[in-house]
């Protein structure tokens, strides 16, 4: 029997894994924004609302809020859990058994996992421009890449060093938002100052996701910063991959 | 990360040569499963090697796989049993065009062709490890290790179990097992590795210890349709309950024994020994 590539043939499996969490974004939108846009465009504007101008400028506020929202909780679940989960639920025994690199078999569903939570986020877009307003599309193409290489690579990274990964992520991602929107008040002492420009640029990649979805331009210098940071996270966890054992 | 350090395996010293089926014995505790953890490189030693073929487990498993079995069967739960094997022949490398015809000869050959669609959870114990064994079946691989094989499996399958373990052997293939099971480990293999504590006690050569039979002094059942006194009176320690006795005797004053008996009348049903050679190893080995 010829072999074929292991990670090759097993790639259907993993887009059958991945879609389940990316399309979650989706179920966000639909759960943060769906109600007030379905308010506000079946006759119940806020008071003071009473423009269609008016009331297209609403929508898209709130288009961009859930969207940003749902990007957010949809980017901290994909990759949430992912190797710590096959490690505490022993499944490891039974894939890496086989002829496949534990580092190249979650790099694959890394790769998978963005490529699915970008498809499924642009969806919204798309739709919204079909059933509401006219509303860019690359821009969140643009954003939803960003959120899930950024978000992905650090769950991927806890996921690897801890089993409750979704603590430290949470963790992280809350103390790392904190102090970056503290920062720039010169409120926080000079140790906390060092430590929001340690932690991941959340608040950098939020400030790119707002200005790609209100169509303004943005920095490269910011974008060069948040994607070596994902791509730093990335390496990490997959050089941990490689030297920290399977079972514990 | 913080939680205490335990010593599970050392002083562990063992070769195992293509075509040989070895097994792995020990007590609860004994570290049969941290050793199997670390032939599939799933654990590094802190201190000695590992090789397989003249690498790490870890290069050897990525580059060819071994057929493993662990001693649990924990797949998703939620996976039906033919997309448990789907799944994993496509991770062993078997091509789109050949997973269908692969999968069925490993679902025929461990009889569970009738709960191929059911979810995991809907399985048996028994048909859960029926599938563990399957999996393990899918690709041609040149070391196989079974952890466990039989646990939850009742006598039929145990003795199938034996048969398809039987058809693996192959001069370029090195089969290991673990198991409590030494009558299973006895039937099976060709050596026996009885580790306690996390060292290597012995390695009882099975076959040898069988042939070694007439100059070792062992334990014997005899059992006896009539003359269970005659027996008594011939052979020397002997202790009778009901139609049975037990004796500790070498194999030459044992027929010496039961000549004379015989002669004498007594109708012998069962001469067997009261623990076979691997038992016995096992419980001088084992201090427990």
């Amino acid at each position: 029997m010829t072999a074929g590539n292991p990670l090759a043939l097993y790639a259907r499996w993993q887009v059958r894994d991945a879609f389940t969490k990316a399309v979650v974004t989706l179920l966000f939108f639909l759960v943060i924004g769906g109600v007030p846009l379905w308010f506000l465009l079946n006759g119940h504007p806020p008071a003071g609302i009473d423009s269609q101008e008016r009331i297209e400028q609403m929508s898209r506020m709130i288009y961009q809020q859930a969207l940003g929202s749902a990007m957010t909780l949809g980017a901290l679940l994909l990759m949430s859990g992912v190797v710590s989960a096959d490690r505490t639920k022993q499944h490891f025994r039974f894939l890496f058994a086989r002829p496949v690199a534990p580092w190249a078999f979650y790099l694959q569903y890394f790769a998978i996992s963005v490529m699915l939570f970008v498809a499924c986020t642009t969806l919204v877009p798309v739709g919204f421009r079909f059933l509401v307003t006219p509303v860019p599309v690359l821009a969140v193409v643009k954003a939803a890449a960003l959120y899930a290489l950024l978000f992905g690579a650090l769950a991927l990274l806890c996921s690897v060093l801890v089993a409750r990964d979704g603590v430290l992520l949470v963790l992280v991602v809350v103390v790392s938002m904190s102090l970056q929107q503290l920062a720039p008040s010169n409120a926080l002492p000079r140790w906390a100052e060092l430590l929001a420009e340690m932690l991941p640029p959340f608040g950098t990649a939020e400030a790119l996701r707002t200005r790609w979805l209100t169509e303004r331009s943005v920095e490269t210098g910011d974008l060069t910063l948040v994607l070596l940071y994902a791509l730093g996270m990335l390496v990490v966890a997959l050089v941990l991959l490689r030297r920290v054992p399977l079972a514990r | 990360m913080l939680g205490r350090a335990v010593r599970a395996v050392e002083d562990i010293t063992l070769d195992v040569a293509a075509g040989e089926v070895v097994g792995i014995a020990g007590p609860n505790g004994a570290g049969k499963s941290t050793l199997i953890a670390m032939l599939l490189g799933f654990l590094p030693p802190d201190e000695g090697t590992v090789r397989i073929d003249g690498v790490t487990p870890r290069a050897f498993v990525e580059r060819e796989g071994i057929a493993y079995l662990p001693e649990l069967i924990t797949l998703p739960l939620e996976w039906r049993a033919i997309e448990a094997l789907a799944r994993l022949s496509a991770l062993a490398g078997i091509p789109t065009a050949l997973r269908a015809v692969e999968c069925a000869r490993v679902i025929e050959a461990v009889g569970i062709a009738e709960h191929a669609d059911k979810r995991l959870k809907a399985l048996s114990k028994g048909n859960l490890q029926r599938l563990g064994l399957a999996q393990a079946l899918l690709a041609d691989r040149r070391v196989m290790v079974f952890d466990e094989p039989t646990h939850g499996l009742d006598p039929v399958w145990t003795a199938r179990f034996r048969d398809i373990v039987g058809g693996l052997r192959r001069a370029d293939r090195a089969i290991l097992i673990a198991s409590h099971n030494l009558d299973e480990l006895e039937r099976l293999c060709d050596r026996v590795a009885i580790i306690d504590r996390g060292r290597l006690q012995r390695v009882v050569s099975v076959r040898e210890a069988e042939g070694a039979l007439g100059s070792v002094v062992r334990r014997w059942k005899v059992r006896a349709a009539t003359g269970i006194e005659a027996l008594a009176a011939h052979l020397p320690g002997a202790v009778v309950a009901g139609q049975t006795l037990e004796c500790t005797l070498d194999l030459a004053a044992l027929n010496a024994g039961l000549a004379v008996a015989i002669a004498q009348g007594a109708l012998v049903t069962a001469v067997v020994p009261a623990e076979s050679s691997l038992e016995e190893a096992f419980r001088t080995a084992v201090t427990r």
